[in-house]
């Protein structure tokens, strides 16, 4: 379907010599005012003004396609760029022969920044190398210092073999060109953290090999195993379900067949291997669905741990909350949608700088938001309001759920508190996990609610000035 | 190689005056390049052939824009400014080029954007001369007939105007010819400036008339009745109504709109689309089809249309080309040239496709 401007006539606009808008039908200023353009100010949309720039450059008329986004809509037109001359030199007729409306298609444009999210917030980074497994390009979370360093340099030089993986293993897999598994590896320089390396081989269009893409995965364990083994501080008894002994070896004894068990029950419950019976695949959906949740309380374990280590640090990285909203509310976007539950953000034009470490204040955000969702109605819509508060920077997050009681409010923050609720997918560890980290960053986590009012959770952190 | 060394005799016996001295003078500055020449032709870059073929196609399109452009320029000196300068005036109504050698030997037509442009209508020129030996040359002409009926009246009327730049330049023919109309703006320019340096010191005028004339030139040239410009325009119309995949076909759009429809879909330019149909096994064009969704039948039959090589596209092969991916990889094509350009060169070295 299209939307069809008036072909007869066509839309015309007049700049004058300084680039100005001086007059325009109705659809050119409506685009213009959109591209954020003013009434007689500087041509905004970029394209017409680029055609523009281009036409007195070369002192010539112009016509060419032009392609612009307005809202949800794509506009086709035929631009015709016409020098003016005797009293009006100097300024430029734009005249749209046709102007064609279409519904923009969707994209998947943000697919990979969402991926890429979803990644930082779980520790994980990526690495590309060329055949000869010199690093082309990368991202790690949390260290640009790697990203500025590595580029150019050998795999091998900037990672150790953690035992029991070996540097010979990774060089035989990619002699065969075989895809490379579970490695233990250890930056060299920097922050020395540990990962598990796993890649896949790529094969460029002539069919050649062309290098790897590698995936990394934070190892919470060693990284847990180091911090301790380096602070040599005895861990606070008792507060743990077994001091670190669920970090370091129930962690990954359960995570690794839990992840099994989900995928295989997801790969089930979609049919992927064929058709099966629709109350078999239903059941197979409600392993996978238990499955996320005994997951979850598992990595709630580890973050409980971690942060209850006296070691337990954080860092404090140069972040914006208004930009860390909208990643968060993105990661959400599908389980909002689920609930037709409408997340309402910030400006983008605003901009919050804070210090605080990306994946934790990540990780407390999409807590609140999660949180938001699961305790609102159908239909409903989440806030999302920034402000600054003396020498804080604060982002709060409001729902339309039915709030809690003041008696309650200091007990959710507490470990396992789920306020007689069950059956909702809560582990009761979020909260407290959040305000650990907020607290751990010099800011605070709050809430004020009423019953039946809604809550809002208030997330503060020190501000930055930049 | 010996096309070069024709033109230089070429050049000689322009000047039968020249004496033995002064040959042997030009030879010892021409062959200093000797090694130019030898590794352009031994250590080509690009994986895309060029027939002898092209090459004096390419050579005689080059010199065809140019003699365009200066006679015009002339033209416009004497008849608009009231220039009387002999060899201005002869230069004007000559049919043949005069400062095409000047330009050549100042290295002025060497320029990137010229030679990118020169390439992509040779190509042009290579891919009708192919749609000629599966279709006939009126049936070719007829193609956008269909059009000039069509309801939208924006539609019929760009056919039109199509139909006569494509009549004006006897399009589908296989014969370059150069058009001044239908040069792009950039291609003008550059091309006008050189030239009007060029005639200045061919005839020796000094007055300011032959400058003007130059500007008239630029300030009167319309791009927008071009081929290209009108293919472009008509794809634009067509594109937005029509939903049905298999009118986009060589055969049943002609080149012109083809090539338009098939950028207008794919985000990438004619230009990207026409260096594509001249690399090995069109790979980068069977991508393109695979990214904008062209049903199996339909891209083997495009291609087997458009290539020249005797190579075939099986179904399987097009079929296992991951469409998303493949998506990808051309929406990269479509960015910014100059971020495109530094993105390949900062991965010099490593094949496929930069990240």
């Amino acid at each position: 379907m299209s939307v069809t401007g008036n072909l007869a006539e066509p839309v015309r606009g007049q700049l004058d010599a300084e680039g100005r808008l001086v007059s325009a039908d109705p659809p050119l200023l409506r685009l213009h005012l959109h591209c954020g353009g003013y009434e007689g100010g500087p041509l905004a949309v970029p394209q017409l003004s680029n055609l523009c720039r281009l036409s007195r450059q070369l002192d010539m008329n112009l016509s060419r396609p032009v392609r612009a986004a307005d809202d949800d809509n794509l506009i086709n037109m035929w631009v015709e760029i016409r020098l003016q001359t005797g009293d009006l030199q100097g300024n430029i007729a734009i005249s749209i022969v046709d102007w064609k409306e279409t519904p923009a298609p969707s994209s998947n444009d943000e697919t990979s920044g969402r991926q890429r999210d979803f990644d930082r917030l779980n520790g994980r980074g990526s690495i590309r190398t060329d055949a000869s497994l010199r690093i082309m390009g990368l991202s790690l979370p949390g260290d640009l210092h790697a990203v500025e360093k590595y580029i150019g340099q050998s795999l091998l030089d900037v990672l150790d073999f953690v035992e029991p993986s070996k540097q010979t293993v990774l060089i035989e897999c990619i002699s065969e060109r075989q895809p490379v598994r579970g490695q233990h590896v250890r930056q060299k320089h920097g922050k020395k953290s540990f990962y598990n390396l796993s890649g896949q081989p790529l094969i460029d269009n002539d069919g050649l090999f062309s290098g790897y893409r590698f995936s990394l995965e934070l190892d919470q364990e060693k990284e847990a195993e180091n911090q301790y083994d380096r602070a040599s501080l005895p861990i606070g008894k008792g507060e743990l379900i077994s001091d670190s002994l669920f970090g370091s070896q129930l962690g990954p004894a359960l995570r690794q067949p839990l992840g099994k068990i989900i995928a295989n029950a997801e790969t089930i419950g979609n049919r992927l291997e064929g058709p099966l019976r629709g109350d078999y695949s239903d059941y197979a959906k409600d392993i996978a669905s238990a499955g996320r949740h005994l997951m979850d309380l598992v990595n709630d374990l580890s973050d409980l741990e971690a942060i209850q280590r006296t070691s337990f640090s954080i860092a404090a990285d140069d972040i914006d909350l208004v930009d860390l909203a909208y990643r968060a509310a993105g990661l959400l976007a599908v389980k909002a949608a689920d609930h037709q539950i409408r997340i309402d953000l910030p400006d983008k034009d605003l901009a919050l700088p804070v210090k605080g470490e990306f994946r934790r204040v990540l990780q407390i955000l999409v807590n609140l938001i999660g949180n938001a969702i699961r305790y609102s109605p159908d239909g409903s819509v989440i806030k999302l309001q920034v402000f600054e508060d003396g020498e804080f920077s604060a982002i709060m997050v409001r729902d339309q759920g039915d709030g809690i009681a003041k008696d309650d409010q200091q007990r959710i923050f507490e470990k396992f508190e789920r306020l007689g609720r069950s059956g909702d997918g809560g582990s009761g560890l979020g909260l407290f996990i959040s305000r650990r980290l907020a607290n751990a960053m010099d800011g605070s986590l709050t809430v004020e609610s009423a019953v039946g009012k809604g809550s809002t959770f208030k997330l503060s952190l020190p501000s930055r000035t930049v | 190689m010996t096309k070069f060394m024709v033109n230089r005799d070429f050049l000689m016996d322009q000047n039968p005056g020249v004496g033995l001295v002064q040959k042997a003078a030009s030879m010892s500055a021409s062959s200093a390049h000797i090694s130019d020449d030898l590794s352009a032709a031994l250590f080509p870059k690009s994986h895309i052939m060029l027939s002898d073929r092209m090459l004096s196609n390419g050579r005689q399109y080059l010199q065809a824009i140019v003699q365009e452009i200066e006679t015009e320029i002339c033209r416009i000196a004497v008849a608009d400014f009231g220039l009387t300068h002999d060899i201005i005036i002869e230069i004007g109504n000559s049919d043949r080029g005069h400062s095409f050698a000047l330009l050549q030997n100042a290295g002025l037509l060497k320029t990137k954007l010229l030679l990118e442009y020169v390439f992509t209508n040779i190509q042009r020129v290579e891919l009708n001369a192919r749609l000629l030996q599966k279709t006939s040359q009126a049936d070719l002409e007829s193609v956008l007939t269909r059009h000039l009926d069509n309801e939208d009246a924006a539609i019929a009327d760009s056919a039109m105007a199509l139909l006569v730049a494509q009549s004006r330049d006897n399009v589908g023919t296989a014969v370059i010819k150069a058009h001044i109309a239908n040069l792009p703006a950039e291609i003008v320019y550059a091309l006008t400036w050189p030239i009007t340096a060029a005639i200045q010191k061919l005839s020796g005028y000094e007055g300011s008339n032959l400058k003007k004339a130059a500007e008239k030139l630029l300030g009167g040239h319309d791009e927008g009745s071009g081929i290209q410009s009108r293919a472009q325009r008509l794809a634009q119309l067509v594109d937005s109504i029509e939903n049905d995949e298999y009118q986009l076909h060589p055969l049943h759009d002609g080149l012109n709109l083809f090539l338009a429809r098939l950028a207008k879909r794919s985000n990438l330019s004619v230009d990207q689309l026409t260096i594509f149909t001249a690399e090995p096994n069109m790979v980068r064009l069977v991508l393109t089809m695979r990214a904008v969704a062209l049903p199996t039948d339909h891209a083997l039959s495009i291609f087997g249309v458009l290539e020249g090589g005797g190579q075939l596209l099986t179904p399987a092969s097009y079929n296992e080309i991951d469409r998303d991916h493949a998506a990808e990889l051309i929406g990269k094509l479509s960015s910014n040239p100059l971020y495109q350009d530094a993105q390949q060169r900062l991965h010099a070295g490593s094949t496929g496709f930069p990240d």
